[in-house]
């Protein structure tokens, strides 16, 4: 659906094709991102067995947008802030922050140089999103305290993580051989991130 | 809209090519320069190609630039994209090398030196060294019944010492062998070579976890951890000396025996700092 401008021009809206959107209530229009986010968590997160949905699931994915990614780390750094050592509170929230940001970007522009074939914004967006069982594992580990406990569903989490964004990154357009080279850094983030859980 | 006209009548001139018709000598068609845009077809992909080419994902890989003249510009993707080509198996086989050093390793990198390796063997030191040493802390922290705090600082103090150790010494190393121009020195190659002895600080860091602080022998664990730093350092260096030795040999004698006593004395100095500054814990004490 286009809208016109006064010039005259049309602007094709890239996402919502439902119409003029100026005079609806706020709490719509959020909403609609709200439910894009979920449906675009589900859609990573939950594995597939039909091959007929992945054509429209590959459409959800395909409007990247970095909304869930940023509410995802601010959640993770907070309840990681939150457990971690008084002194340290605001040092970790930073530095996870910025670690998942700064790995997110490094481990997407390693898939670029090693050949890969997928767009910069979307592997960020699959990988921020495939961040939400570890967001989880944080929050569960500021109800429990014993590490011997945290550990295993840890381990679990940062699993479905990794089988969640691998599945969804489809060896990003990489050549055969070079598949766990791109793969690795990605095992590499989730790993770190769950061990970070684990002790805090 | 300025410009030439288009005449239909240049058909009967029978030149189909000439659809513009030029008023005068002198046009300057500059702003209606026709540029198609240059879509890689894939023929010259050797690889996987993602089914669905139209899918909007799809863009052409980087590697396979298909103009071998045009010089790359350093400020493109496409120039650093040359260092990463490696595979899976390449990567692997010079990791081995590195831990077992009886093959050249020079000889195996060849014309393809790479910084996927030394990036990323770097990156994995970092984080299992932060593993490794909070583990220990943990350990340390539940013999002696007290609630375990990690130190986030470790985390900046490993990524300082092993990016800045991984890629600065190469540099200096390069600079220094070309003042006394040396015509071995490269620098991709002094970097990929430290990059990949690095491999070794892993299982040193996994072993210095040492598990037996559980049993209440902290002597030993200490034993343990110096020991495996001990080893690790032996393992790296011959890795080093043995593949430097021959370049550092194309300067004069004298400079090139300081300059192996000086690879061989930062290296020592890693090695120490990986093990105080890591993995000091004791008991009583589990503050880092």
């Amino acid at each position: 659906m286009n809208t016109h401008t006064l010039a005259g021009d049309q602007i094709q809206d890239r996402r919502f094709s439902g119409g003029d959107t100026l005079d609806e209530p706020v709490l719509e229009t959020l909403m609609r991102d709200v439910r894009a986010v979920g449906r675009r968590v589900k859609q990573v997160l939950y594995p597939k067995v039909n091959a007929n949905v992945d054509v429209e699931s590959g459409q959800i994915i395909r409007d990247w947008d970095l909304w869930g990614p940023l509410v995802f780390c601010l959640f993770l750094s907070l309840a990681l802030s939150i457990s971690a050592p008084a002194q340290q509170a605001s040092r970790v929230f930073s530095g996870v922050f910025a670690f998942v940001w700064i790995a997110e970007a490094l481990v997407t522009l390693n898939i670029k140089l090693l050949g890969g074939s997928i767009s910069f914004f979307h592997a960020v967006c699959i990988l921020g999103y495939a961040l939400f069982p570890l967001v989880s594992g944080a929050i569960f580990s500021l109800i429990v305290k014993s590490m011997i406990i945290r550990f295993p569903i840890d381990v679990a989490l940062i699993v479905w993580s990794l089988f969640a964004s691998m599945r969804t990154l489809k060896g990003a357009g990489v050549r055969e051989g070079r598949v766990v080279l791109a793969m690795y850094p990605v095992w590499l983030f989730y790993g770190w991130l769950g061990w970070l859980c684990v002790i805090t | 809209m300025a410009g030439p006209t288009v005449s239909a009548g240049s058909a009967s001139r029978g030149d189909y090519d000439t659809l513009i018709d030029v008023d005068a000598e002198g046009v300057d068609l500059g702003e209606t320069d026709l540029e198609f845009h240059d879509f890689h077809t894939g023929d010259n992909v050797q690889g996987k190609i993602p089914a669905g080419g139209q899918n909007r994902l799809y863009e052409p890989p980087l590697s396979l630039e298909n103009d071998p003249n045009r010089p790359l510009s350093i400020w493109t993707i496409h120039f650093y994209a040359q260092f990463f080509n490696v595979e899976t198996s390449d990567v692997l086989q010079r990791c081995i090398y590195a831990l077992y050093p009886r093959v050249s390793f020079v000889d195996t990198v060849g014309d393809n030196p790479d910084l996927y390796g030394p990036f990323w063997i770097a990156s994995t030191v970092i984080l299992v060294l932060f593993f490794s040493s909070t583990l220990a802390g943990a350990i340390a922290s539940h013999v002696a019944g007290i609630r375990y705090e990690y130190n986030f600082g470790i985390l900046s103090a490993a990524a300082a010492l092993m990016y800045g150790y991984t890629f600065v010494i190469p540099i200096l190393l390069w600079a220094v062998l070309k003042w006394y121009r040396s015509e071995h020195a490269r620098l991709l190659e002094c970097v990929t070579l430290y990059g990949y002895a690095n491999t070794v600080w892993v299982p040193v860091a996994l072993v210095s976890i040492s598990p037996i602080e559980i049993f209440n022998f902290p002597t030993i664990s200490n034993v343990v951890r110096w020991t495996s730093a001990a080893v690790g350092f032996a393992i790296s260096t011959t890795f080093l000396v043995r593949n430097l030795y021959p370049v550092l040999n194309s300067t004069e004698a004298k400079t090139s025996r300081i300059l192996l006593i000086g690879v061989v004395l930062a290296h020592m100095a890693l090695a120490f700092v990986v093990k105080l500054v890591f993995f000091a814990y004791s008991i009583d004490d589990n503050s880092n």
